[in-house]
């Protein structure tokens, strides 16, 4: 199976990759894993005052759509509010990034790093969290 | 009993020895004639699938008519799947877990956090060591490498010992015709459900302690 040039470009050139502190109350951390695969992922952001997510990170073990999809995620992060970063959902990584039907769970994995990173972040700040919906 | 667990013999042949297709959802047991169960008899289980492959081969089919040789290299297709899964006891394992209990991906995609930490930090650590140039910070990053490995390789075979006795569990109830006790499933689901991490983790440690060899 051949990864899309975007998958590549992502791999090759992940954006992001890296730690935030995760005592820190402006940083929500989630680290979420794909037991079919054993990849696993590890997403946070940083919110700043004005609640725009000012910067993104990541750190990903596993294939290569599974680096691309959280690279990816990264990206969209950054700029938007908490809010806004909740409606990010897998299928528009999957269409960015052409993925593959047995690549998709890759993009769900990101979805869920990013829910749990947002929920990290409500929580910390005596937010309410959002109820996990089924997804895919 | 449960619908699952009831073990109706199944034939690939039938009354005149001619080969039947197969349907989907005739599992891997049922097609070798084994019983559902994690214990199995290495020699019959091979006995069985030499002797249904040396019926089914297609080279002996070469002149029947195309749907008699479809029905061939479909069989043989399958029966080699099944023998493939059923003879390697992990894979086995997650097969029969999945086929009486679901998919293992429905399992709970939030880890333990302390099994992740571990894994995030070994990970991590054979990153730096593989781009790491200076003497002693790689010496000291392969002591924590060779560390890590003792520690995911004892939590493997923990994870094999446990399946171990969870399967004799399983099989025992099978043995009385009873469904498998439920704790005993969900049991052997979260430790299937965390094998790949381990699997992973060991391999990524591995690679780097090899690659600096």
């Amino acid at each position: 199976m051949a990864y899309s040039d975007k998958v590549v470009d992502h791999y090759n050139n992940p954006r992001n990759v890296g730690s935030l502190d995760k005592s820190d109350q402006t940083v929500g951390t989630g680290i979420v894993g794909a037991p079919e695969c054993g990849d696993v992922m590890k997403l946070q952001i940083k919110v700043d005052d004005g609640g725009l997510i000012e910067d993104a990170k990541f750190k990903t073990f596993g294939c290569g759509s599974a680096i691309a999809s959280s690279s990816l995620a990264t990206e969209w992060l950054k700029g938007k509010t908490v809010d806004e970063a909740e409606e990010i959902k897998n299928t528009q990584i999957v269409e960015e990034l052409n993925l593959p039907p047995v690549k998709i769970h890759c993009s769900v994995l990101a979805e869920d790093a990013i829910k749990t990173a947002l929920n990290d972040f409500r929580e910390k700040n005596g937010m309410p969290v959002v109820e996990r919906k089924g997804h895919h | 009993m449960s619908e699952a667990t009831k073990e109706k013999p199944f034939s690939i042949f039938n009354e005149d020895g001619e080969i039947e297709a197969v349907p989907a959802e005739v599992d891997h047991f049922a097609l070798l004639g084994v019983r559902r169960k994690f214990k199995l008899d290495a020699e019959t289980l091979e006995a069985r699938f030499y002797e249904l492959n040396r019926r089914l081969h297609p080279d002996f089919f070469m002149d029947a008519p195309a749907a008699v040789r479809i029905r061939s290299l479909d069989a043989t297709a399958r029966i080699n799947e099944a023998y493939q899964t059923l003879k390697d006891p992990i894979a086995r394992v997650v097969y029969l877990v999945q086929l009486e209990s679901g998919k293992l991906e429905e399992n709970e995609r939030t880890p333990p956090p302390e099994l992740f930490e571990e894994i995030f930090e070994a990970q991590e650590a054979a990153e730096e060591f593989q781009c790491c140039v200076d003497e002693e910070e790689a010496e000291n990053l392969r002591e924590r490498l060779n560390a890590a490995m003792g520690c995911f390789s004892a939590l493997r075979d923990g994870q094999h010992t446990a399946l171990d006795k969870l399967g004799a569990a399983w099989d025992e109830a099978v043995e009385k015709e009873e469904p498998a006790p439920p704790e005993v499933v969900r049991k052997m689901r979260s430790i299937l459900g965390q094998r790949n991490y381990i699997e992973n983790t060991l391999t990524s440690l591995k690679r780097a302690l090899e690659e600096s060899e």
